[in-house]
């Protein structure tokens, strides 16, 4: 909070009085509240459990808030925190591994009152989560930037600290294993109706 | 790259929005943290007046040798405050609440002139008489090379601030170890931090930690009334502040500080069921009947 208002008032800030060719830092607020659904998402798309959503994006958002002042523009700030998102959530996937499984999405949702679109959102979500959850780790995040966050794969590559080829790569083998996620599903779902 | 078939990327449409956050997940994260980064500020700069006096009391400096004593000083105190800053925000997720109860345990000790550290430092009760982070006025004749080290002072980053809360240092070691009672007439009257904070900005946060840092120095020099006077300011002001929790729990432990009562414990908790500083509302206010 103090550290990211770029603020020439202090009369001790020396090196701030004079210009900066680099965009000012953007306030930890409007960081926040310009990505923090980004970044609720990533966590959530890279297998955070639910209930633990909330200690992993307050973990997360106090590494950007201490951070937030070093960052330099040299990437987007959604890259920057994409990368501080993934190995936040990396650590708590370790450790959540050692105390227990991860808990699944629930396949049928126990709703009366939920409108039938929600449903067919709910059942996506599901069978998309499900998807992720069996991806290996490293295409799980590009296919999630990609394709649901519509990042590029310089950006993506940049957020991974992978190459880009590997980021097409990994790209490809996602969506070929999605293509036949779905195939399987329609199947099913053909079944059911 | 290949694209997606339409019909996956059907499936991709119908399940979005699905992980989006509520306004209610984005607001109830953002007290979080705005909580525990304040904490973390709170407690580098406890911790690093903590040290100063520590060291300062080590060598044993006299006022006049403060000179000195105060550049040299400035280094330990940081990394006491560089180690406690990462306690408090960098530890593992599954460790972050401990981290941040214990951060605030030092927010609460910092104000009340003894700063205890349950840490890694030797076990020592530092009568600090003002661990307020704010700079002071009262800190002018300290010498220059020790300014030279603190280029932000009120801008202070969070967390990996412990220079730049050196000048916190200063103070405590020149005025205050000689004679504990100059420093309580300095640290409770003048608002602390209230209007030097606010112009950072016009950070609200700022302005309600300077709230409760205000309470706190009351609260260190006896003076209840105005101790409970700031946290009412903060009540007013920000109903729904980001340190609510904060201010009701020092607001409970003022209380029980005069009188253990087991109902405002339990009212705290029903009110707060996860603050940190549950645990040591409840040990305050169930006294020795437990």
């Amino acid at each position: 909070m103090f550290a990211v208002v770029p603020s020439g008032t202090s009369e001790e800030v020396e090196e701030g009085s004079a210009p900066r060719t680099r965009p000012a830092t953007p306030s930890f607020e409007q960081v926040y509240e310009e990505h923090f659904d980004f970044v609720w998402r990533s966590a959530r798309r890279l297998g955070v459990a639910d209930e633990a959503l909330d200690d992993v994006a307050q973990e997360i958002f106090l590494v950007v808030h201490r951070k937030l002042g070093e960052f330099e523009g040299r990437s987007s700030l959604r890259t920057w925190l994409y990368a501080i998102a993934r190995r936040v959530v990396s650590d708590h996937r370790r450790s959540a591994r050692r105390k227990r499984p991860h808990t699944p999405l629930p396949e049928t949702l126990s709703s009366s009152a939920t409108p039938h679109g929600d449903v067919v959102r709910q059942q996506a979500a599901s069978i998309l989560h499900a998807f992720l959850e069996s991806l290996p780790d490293e295409q799980r995040e590009v296919f999630v930037l990609a394709e649901l966050e519509q990042m590029t794969a310089p950006e993506i590559a940049d957020a991974t600290s992978a190459p880009v080829n590997t980021v097409y790569s990994r790209l490809r083998l996602a969506r070929q294993a999605f293509e036949r996620c779905v195939t399987r599903h329609r199947a099913r779902l053909g079944r059911e109706s | 790259m290949n694209e997606l078939s339409p019909e996956a990327k059907e499936l991709l449409a119908a399940a979005s929005g699905f992980d989006d956050p509520s306004a209610d997940d984005r607001a109830r994260v953002k007290r979080a943290v705005l909580a525990a980064a304040a904490a973390g500020v709170v407690v580098a700069s406890g911790t690093t007046a903590a040290a100063a006096a520590g060291s300062a009391a080590a060598s044993g400096t006299s006022t006049a040798a403060a000179g000195s004593a105060a550049a040299g000083t400035a280094t330990t105190a940081a990394a006491g405050g560089a180690v406690v800053g990462a306690t408090a925000t960098s530890g593992a997720v599954g460790t972050a609440l401990g981290a941040k109860v214990l951060a605030f345990f030092v927010v609460v000790g910092a104000g009340t002139a003894v700063v205890t550290r349950p840490w890694d430092e030797p076990a020592t009760t530092e009568v600090v008489a003002s661990a307020d982070p704010e700079p002071r006025v009262a800190a002018v004749e300290r010498p220059v090379e020790a300014r030279v080290e603190t280029p932000v002072v009120e801008e202070a980053p969070i967390v990996e601030a412990p220079i730049v809360e050196a000048p916190s240092v200063e103070a405590p070691i020149v005025e205050v170890m000689p004679e504990p009672a100059t420093a309580v007439t300095a640290s409770p009257n003048p608002r602390p931090g209230v209007d030097a904070v606010a112009e950072v900005g016009a950070d609200t946060l700022a302005t309600e930690l300077a709230l409760l840092r205000r309470a706190r120095a009351a609260q260190s020099a006896g003076d209840t009334a105005d101790a409970l006077a700031a946290l009412a300011e903060h009540r007013e002001r920000f109903p729904r502040g980001a340190l609510s929790a904060e201010r009701e729990g020092t607001s409970a432990l003022l209380r029980c500080q005069s009188r253990p009562d087991p109902a405002v414990a339990a009212s705290f908790a029903r009110a707060y069921p996860s603050s940190p500083l549950l645990a040591r509302v409840r040990g305050a206010c169930t006294s020795d009947s437990e």
